[in-house]
């Protein structure tokens, strides 16, 4: 067997230099998932979500004029590509390079330069307009910041196969762990914020939720869910939500507790209409499958497995 | 692509690079164990005074606005919706434009993917009337008053944005007709009834929440409507 192939900088670590989940590279198939992930996603935000309404949100007489949100010279932190702009085929042209960046991430070709364009465009939009965007903008923006520091493209890209890389490519591991804090962060305060209102303790609020007639995806009325249900059902959130850390740092629960996170936005996408919310917190969790199982031998796949499981941050789900 | 091995930690010093990257990802770890504890207190800190929370977690939120990388996390959460708010706006001499997020019924509707933009535009401008409640507004009507009209001179812009795209909107409707010289953002309210109760929903409310007008000069004035003394008040004017 050949030996893996290491791909990008291990940054220097003070503390962590001894921690195997934070020094021991990790299959480049995690990164790589994830940047084909975001960037699918990506492509149908930009060409369903802002180029058919690009005019509604932003350049002159738009939801997002000049001057509406931020003043019409950059300014930190909220700056823009775009403060200012009058000029609507400016916002034609970006909504056309945001696509072409997608695209070029999505088969891994200059795959951090394209996410480097992708994150700038990204916050430019967000800041010129934030009434548009919601959470799920939040998350597209966060991924796009870490591929474009990371090395995405080692494998399955048109990158990895100009450069003649190996089957066998490894990456250091920060990007991942610090992908898996940021989910588990989500989470955590998510629960936070619940548990410090009356109505998810109380039990009450996916009663109010799914009554909202401005994101609910078909009427209460039609179908109405029994309240004890609902009941039961945000107490588990809650539940799920705050022990999160706890459950993905055993083992034992580890597995579950990332299949029901799985399953929380697959039913928040097909209930609710928050937008790409839910798929973009689902590439959330693609570096977190052992994707180096796929297309491998038995053996190595096994061997590649015991990676990634050091700590809570090193979590794996064989695909 | 710089191809480096990482190997055990050895004699040899980092790199600059391997400096820069590790001292970013640390940065980014305390970024991410500051600057969510310092929102979750801050944010329960009502009066909003300049509390430990915020003036520490000032850099991490900076940082967090400036790399588009927020962090607050609060999903239906500390409070859900307890009214629904649609705006609308009708303009002098006859015009509505409804909110495309507004179901023609509330008991029978389906919503399809991707209308979510223009949706979080109006659910955000919306916010400060989704407090109302029917009770509590007539308890403490001038906490209420103070309420819609900080809240709409903050979301001064937004709402002048709102006022003026649905202006050109109606004319659009009706090209031969000259631009309504005024225009009425209303609120229409769904108060969402409690777990258990018969109907999900109370009966529709509507409330006048803003006023865009032509000026002599012809520019625009935008005006609150002030629910105490019930007469619209001056927000701003714009240049035509």
């Amino acid at each position: 067997m050949t030996e893996p192939r290491i791909v990008g900088t291990q940054p220097w670590l003070p503390g962590l230099s001894r921690r195997p989940a934070w020094t021991e590279p990790v299959s480049a198939r995690r990164l790589a998932a994830l940047r084909i992930g975001v960037a699918a996603v990506l492509l149908v935000d930009v060409l369903g979500t802002y180029l058919p309404r690009v005019d509604d949100f932003f350049g002159p007489q738009s939801l997002g004029a000049p001057g509406t949100f931020i003043p019409t010279s950059p300014t930190l932190p909220a700056w823009s590509l775009f403060a200012g702009v009058r000029d609507p085929r400016v916002f034609h042209g970006a909504i056309a390079v945001w696509a072409v960046a997608a695209f070029f991430l999505l088969v891994g070709w200059h795959a951090r330069l394209a996410a480097a364009a992708a994150w700038v465009l990204s916050v430019s939009l967000v800041h010129l307009n934030p009434y548009v965007h919601n959470t799920g903008d939040t998350v597209r923006t966060i991924i796009l910041f870490y591929l474009m520091l990371s090395p995405c493209s080692a494998t399955w890209s048109v990158d990895a196969l100009r450069r003649r890389h190996p089957a066998d490519v490894r990456v250091p591991p920060w990007p991942v762990r610090m992908l898996f804090l940021q989910l588990v962060a989500v989470y955590f305060f998510n629960g936070l914020y619940k548990l410090s209102g009356p109505f998810w303790p109380a039990g009450e609020s996916l009663s109010y939720v799914l009554k909202d007639l401005s994101i609910a995806r078909w009427s209460y009325a039609q179908l109405p869910v029994p309240e004890f249900v609902l009941r039961l059902l945000t107490w588990a959130v809650l539940a799920w939500e705050v022990g999160f850390p706890l459950l993905v740092w055993q083992r034992r629960t580890r597995t579950a507790a990332l299949v029901v996170g799985v399953l929380f936005h697959l039913g928040i996408g097909v209930t609710m209409e928050v937008g790409l919310f839910s798929p973009y917190m689902l590439c959330l969790y693609l570096p977190v499958v052992s994707w180096e199982a796929w297309g491998t031998s038995r053996r190595h796949a096994t061997a590649d497995h015991t990676e990634g499981v050091h700590d809570v941050a090193g979590a794996g789900v064989n695909a | 692509m710089p191809c480096s091995s990482p190997g055990p930690a050895g004699p040899r010093p980092p790199s600059v690079r391997q400096t820069l990257l590790g001292l970013l990802v640390l940065w980014q770890g305390a970024f991410l164990l500051g600057a969510n504890p310092a929102g979750l207190l801050g944010d329960r800190n009502p009066e909003g005074r300049p509390g430990v929370a915020v003036v520490l977690g000032a850099p991490w939120r900076i940082w967090g606005e400036w790399t588009g990388q927020r962090q607050h996390w609060s999903m239906f959460a500390p409070y859900v919706t307890t009214t629904v708010a649609f705006p609308a706006v009708e303009a002098k001499g006859g015009g509505a434009q409804f909110s495309e997020t507004e179901p023609a019924s509330p008991t029978h509707y389906f919503r399809p993917v991707g209308s979510f933009r223009a949706q979080t535009y109006e659910t955000k401008l919306s916010k400060p009337f989704m407090a109302w409640d029917a009770e509590a507004v007539a308890r403490g009507p001038e906490q209420w008053r103070e309420h819609i009209i900080q809240s709409l001179e903050r979301q001064r812009g937004p709402v002048g944005a709102y006022l003026q795209w649905q202006r050109r909107r109606l004319r659009d409707k009706a090209p031969d007709d000259a631009m309504p010289p005024q225009v009425v953002l209303k609120m229409r309210l769904y108060p969402v009834s409690p777990p258990g109760s018969p109907s999900p929903w109370g009966a529709v409310v509507e409330l006048p929440a803003a006023r865009l007008r032509e000026s002599a000069n012809g520019g625009l004035i935008l005006e609150a409507y002030d629910p105490a003394v019930r007469r619209f008040r001056l927000l701003g004017e714009t240049r035509p």
